[in-house]
């Protein structure tokens, strides 16, 4: 396979990126959006979950999970915020 | 007065009581006593005090801890976060004593001590922790040879019934099955990518000791495909022993009523045969399963979540199942590629398969086996139908077709 999987990690990310905080992504959804931009390249799914396994172990996405599974940029939710304070009181 | 009026009431009387059960924890927990008292509030306020957590979970995986927090964390600091971990349950349940008391150990430091095992999700399920004991929890479970179980949009982790370690009915290896489909689909149990989670049961035999059939979207349930093994010197025994009345309890019990009997000598009609196993079941000594087996796969089980209750229907009616069980691999990986590709977010194969079409759905997995070279055919056949249609006036285009065209 002629793609560098760095590249493709990259691209993926952007994706998540640029709509972040409007809509969100399934890990499935980035992937079929790859696998159709890297075509002619013979780009799979597995190489995409490779991909995804990049951006995961580095934490610049993180897996989310609300009303299903979504990739995300990582953040801190208000839940977790609230329980937080609480506790320094 | 009791400050839980309400939750008291659930621990009157003489059966088990899962408030018997916190309260005990509670001797040892914060988290436990004020799991009680936020309960006890629920009770008054009627309605839920948990908030989801959707961020939650160790480094590099995307399931196995469901998040919660409380929406009063100063009232209830011990319940302010109350994450789930699952963790992988071994093979049809068979764990040591020490094992278990390694996993107690870990939980007791680092949990609430609070477990629940085994539900229909299947994993132990350890109930509340910390964002912060999370990772440390992860590292400890790792260090005893235990990994976390699916959640989410996954692969949920796969169980079944126990199988040929204590029972003589099964006809395929559950726990090798299990095992197998367990480490060989570590990607897709750690690292949601479906539209919707995905479960998968063994089961021995058609007793279905897991309840495959209404719990699973995956059923894999043993069966055989010739004749039921009839020991007559056996059935003499059960007639001279008086303790069965076999024609009433057995001969006009088998659904399809395909057993002969005369009072002595038993025969089956085979090709009649659903394998039902009731007749097996009531008289174990003279009756048994075939020797050609394999097992039937079945797809779409499932519990009223976004739609309502399903079962499951056959897909395969009979496949042989022998280490390491590519065919399975394969004819999964068909599955999923077809749900993958066209289900939407929150639909379970079952509903997706029905919104689809069966046929369809049938046609498209065996043009994907075929296209990977699979050994595995998927043909449409009448063991699939699921329901006999109650509309006869409603004609399919393309079977019309096929008749004109003759
Ligand atoms: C000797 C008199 C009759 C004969 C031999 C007869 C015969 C039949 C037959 C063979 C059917 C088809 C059943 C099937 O779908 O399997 C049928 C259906 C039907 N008949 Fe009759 N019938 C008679 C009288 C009547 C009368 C007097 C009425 C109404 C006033 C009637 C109303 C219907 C209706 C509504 C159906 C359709 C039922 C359905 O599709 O579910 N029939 N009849
Ligand atoms: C508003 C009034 C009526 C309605 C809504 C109605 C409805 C129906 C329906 C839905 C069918 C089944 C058609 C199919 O499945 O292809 C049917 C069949 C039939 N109806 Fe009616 N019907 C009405 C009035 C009548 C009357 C007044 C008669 C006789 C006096 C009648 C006699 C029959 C018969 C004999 C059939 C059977 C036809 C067959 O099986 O080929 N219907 N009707
Ligand atoms: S499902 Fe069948 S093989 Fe499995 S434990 Fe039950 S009776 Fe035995
Ligand atoms: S297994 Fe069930 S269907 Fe088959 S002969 Fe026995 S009772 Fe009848």
């Amino acid at each position: 396979m002629a793609v560098d999987l760095n590249q493709v990690a990259e691209d993926m990310f952007k994706m998540v990126e640029e709509v972040h905080g409007v809509k969100k992504y399934k890990p499935g959804d980035v992937f079929k959006a790859m696998v159709k931009k890297y075509k002619d390249e013979g780009l799979t799914k597995k190489d995409c979950k490779a991909a995804m396994r990049i951006l995961i172990d580095s934490e610049r996405l993180v897996y989310t999970y609300f009303n299903g599974s979504w990739v995300e940029l990582p953040g801190v939710e208000g839940a977790a915020k609230a329980a937080e304070e609480a506790a320094k009181k | 007065m009791s400050d839980t009026p309400m939750i008291d009431e659930l621990e009157k009387g003489p059966w088990p009581s899962f408030v018997r059960e916190i309260r005990r924890a509670g001797e040892q927990s914060a988290t436990a006593r004020d799991l009680i008292n936020i309960l006890e509030l629920s009770y008054k306020d009627k309605k839920t005090h948990w908030k989801h957590g959707g961020v939650v979970g160790v480094r590099g995986y995307g399931a196995g801890v469901i998040g919660r927090y409380v929406d009063m964390p100063e009232q209830f600091p011990g319940v302010a976060h109350f994450h789930t971990v699952r963790v992988n349950q071994t093979s049809g349940f068979v764990y040591s004593t020490k094992g278990l008391g390694e996993i107690m150990d870990i939980w007791d430091k680092r949990g609430s001590g609070m477990t629940n095992l085994h539900g229909s999700t299947g994993d132990m399920v350890l109930l509340g922790t910390n964002s912060d004991e999370l990772d440390p929890i992860f590292t400890d479970i790792s260090q005893k040879g235990w990994d976390l179980g699916g959640s989410g949009s996954d692969l949920r982790t796969p169980s079944c019934c126990i199988g040929p370690a204590r029972c003589e009915y099964a006809t395929i290896d559950t726990l090798a099955i299990t095992r197998e489909l367990t480490n060989y689909y570590q990607d897709e149990l750690h690292r949601p990518a479906f539209p919707y989670k995905f479960k998968i049961k063994v089961a021995g035999c058609p007793n279905d000791c897991v309840a495959s059939v209404a719990r699973a979207d995956l059923s894999i349930i043993g069966t055989w495909k010739d004749d039921i093994k009839i020991d007559q010197a056996e059935v003499d025994n059960y007639v001279a022993g008086g303790g069965i009345d076999i024609m009433k309890e057995v001969v006009m019990l088998c659904p399809t009523q395909c057993i002969d009997f005369d009072g002595k000598k038993m025969e089956i009609d085979n090709s009649n045969c659903v394998r039902c196993m009731h007749c097996i079941n009531k008289m174990t000594k003279a009756l048994s399963v075939g020797d050609e087996k394999g097992a039937t796969i079945l797809l779409g089980a499932k519990a009223p979540i976004v739609e309502g209750a399903m079962l499951a229907s056959v897909i395969v009616p009979f496949m042989e199942l022998e280490e390491p069980f590519d065919n399975l691999k394969e004819l999964i990986e068909a599955f999923w590629e077809v749900w993958d590709e066209d289900g939407k977010n929150k639909e379970r194969i079952g509903e997706f398969m029905e919104r689809m079409g069966k046929g369809e759905f049938v046609e498209e997995v065996g043009r994907i086996l075929e296209e990977n070279d699979s050994e595995v055919k998927l043909v449409s056949d009448v063991d699939m139908v699921f329901h006999p249609r109650e509309n006869p006036y409603i004609f399919y285009d393309e079977y019309l077709e096929e008749v004109s065209d003759e």
